[in-house]
């Protein structure tokens, strides 16, 4: 399985095959970045950070849903800003029923199929999902 | 430094050309700047290309200015290719501006060219969204029309404004551009031709959008003695300034849009009210009250009701988007700062026809032109503001 971004530190898959978001949070200034850098870009701080998971859960800040698509994708689907935990908003894919999704409403990071490569590989990226009744 | 004024601009029609290749539209472009600046083209000493698109939706990921430049014959003079998303066309001419300013050279080209219509749409979507970070949103389907709409819908909610305040800016460029013959759309819209067009990213409808265009645009900077040897010396470029977005989270709300406009009205000494005239980057026509506002040319939350008193029409008290702006005359990305200041030339020059702003009955004095680019995290990558004067 091929994850976005998981090589690249900017998830990871944890045991019960969950994904979280990995940021730093600088022991300098204690802001906290993401994705996770080197340097802190609020203070400029080199290597003086400890890396944090987050962002399982987050509410819907603001969203729109999308008529037009770039390649490998379909229309329509919701793309939105969703506020996590640490205060740290991100900009993501949102999954739910398009008809029925609201500002303020709980979502739960997932990963989900996307593109498929050249190889032939399917890839799956980090999203965010409207939280179902009774758990994902 | 010295001082260094707009000797020649030219354009490339923005729109739909199937049949004309980058080289062609540029070669145009650069033509008609050398032409109207009346300069021999060998005396152009540096020339900055900007473009953003040329690599991934037409291959060439290397050398573009200079691959595309020799099809105007250039050769042996520095090339240096820029490349800032959306704002790289700006970006070209502040460079070529300090090359004059600093006194390294005398004459100067500042062209901006793109490509976007290459038969399929998807992939130029899929091109414009490489303007963010594509680690970080790899898989993700980001869309720059999507961020715009999390703009309009924050504004709409903080001030109350509607849709219809976002289609009368919509009607007011379609208007403007309707007078422009290098526009891309030239039809007059309404408000509810604008309401009614197909929904893109609500609230964000078909023609609230910028297009997907062909189109190249280019300026001659040159030095105060060469411009008065020309007789050209009519519209100076008073300054520009370029930034990067902020981090957030950092308790500091001054929008970079602000920062850059303070900057550079501190630079140039020339106060906000003194402006006449602003071309802005109107990706989507809902972010031109945010960016008539971060300029601190109208009180933040007020925009939206000045667009229906007609403040920002040609005739207005500050005029938005002479040329149609982005959405009307079109948005090929790289070019788009360069035409910024074409058309601010037309209009101190006094040559801008019918669309001809003019402040109680003279020529307007000062102009600004917003180009803005990319995103990195929660705000854009590049933003630059540039001001020319008579």
């Amino acid at each position: 399985v091929i994850v976005n971004g998981e090589k690249q530190g900017i998830l990871k898959i944890n045991e019960d095959g969950k994904p979280s978001l990995i940021g730093s949070n600088c022991k300098s200034c204690g802001k906290v970045s993401f994705p996770k850098k080197e340097v802190c870009p609020y203070c400029l701080t080199k290597s003086n950070y400890e890396t944090i998971e987050f962002g399982q859960k987050g509410t819907i800040s603001t969203f729109t849903i999308c008529h037009t698509a770039p390649r490998g994708f379909e229309a329509p689907y919701a793309l939105g800003l969703v506020n996590t935990d640490n205060n740290i908003q991100v900009l993501s894919q949102i999954e739910g029923d398009l008809s029925s999704m609201k500002q303020g409403e709980e979502v739960d990071l997932i990963l989900s199929p996307t593109t498929v490569d050249e190889a032939g590989n399917q890839h799956f990226a980090w999203k965010y999902k409207v939280t179902q009744e009774g758990g994902v | 430094m010295q001082k260094a004024y707009v000797a020649g601009i030219g354009m490339h029609p923005f729109g739909r050309f199937l049949d004309k290749s980058i080289k062609e539209l540029t070669q145009y472009a650069v033509w008609e700047a050398i032409e109207d600046a009346g300069i021999d083209a060998k005396e152009i000493e540096i020339a900055y290309f900007s473009n953003s698109f040329g690599g991934v939706l037409g291959g060439q990921h290397s050398s573009r200015g200079q691959v595309i430049l020799r099809y105007a014959g250039f050769s042996e003079l520095p090339i240096i290719n820029v490349e800032n998303a959306c704002a790289g066309g700006a970006t070209a001419v502040q460079q070529a501006y300090l090359s004059v300013a600093s006194g390294q050279v005398d004459i100067a080209l500042a062209v901006g060219s793109e490509k976007m219509f290459i038969g399929d749409t998807g992939k130029t979507i899929a091109a414009l969204g490489s303007a963010g970070d594509v680690e970080l949103f790899d898989g993700q389907g980001i869309q720059f029309t999507a961020l715009y709409a999390f703009k309009a819908i924050e504004y709409m909610k903080k001030y109350g404004a509607t849709s219809e305040d976002f289609a009368k800016v919509a009607v007011k460029n379609s208007s403007n551009a309707s007078q422009n013959p290098y526009a891309q759309f030239k039809k007059k819209l309404t408000v509810d031709e604008v309401l009614q067009s197909r929904m893109i990213a609500n609230p964000l409808t078909l023609f609230m959008c910028s297009p997907i265009a062909d189109g190249s645009a280019a300026v001659i900077i040159v030095s105060e003695k060469v411009a008065k040897k020309l007789g050209k010396d009519t519209v100076q470029v008073k300054g520009g300034v370029l930034k990067s977005g902020k981090v957030s989270n950092t308790g500091d709300d001054t929008p970079m849009v602000t920062k850059a406009a303070l900057e550079l009205y501190e630079k140039t000494g020339v106060q906000p009210s003194e402006v006449d005239m602003i071309e802005v980057h109107d990706a989507a026509v809902s972010v031109e009250f945010e960016h008539v506002e971060d300029l601190c040319l109208v009180d933040k939350g007020t925009a939206f009701q000045e667009i229906g008193k007609g403040t920002f029409d040609i005739n207005g008290r500050l005029p938005i988007n002479m040329s149609g702006g982005l959405t009307s005359k079109g948005h090929p990305v790289g070019a788009t700062g360069v035409a910024q200041m074409v058309e601010l030339t037309k209009q101190l020059r006094g040559d801008a026809g019918t669309r001809q702003v003019s402040p109680n009955g003279r020529l307007p004095k000062v102009g600004l032109g917003l180009n803005t680019g990319g995103r990195v995290e929660d705000d854009r990558a590049a933003i630059a503001v540039t001001m020319l004067t008579r």
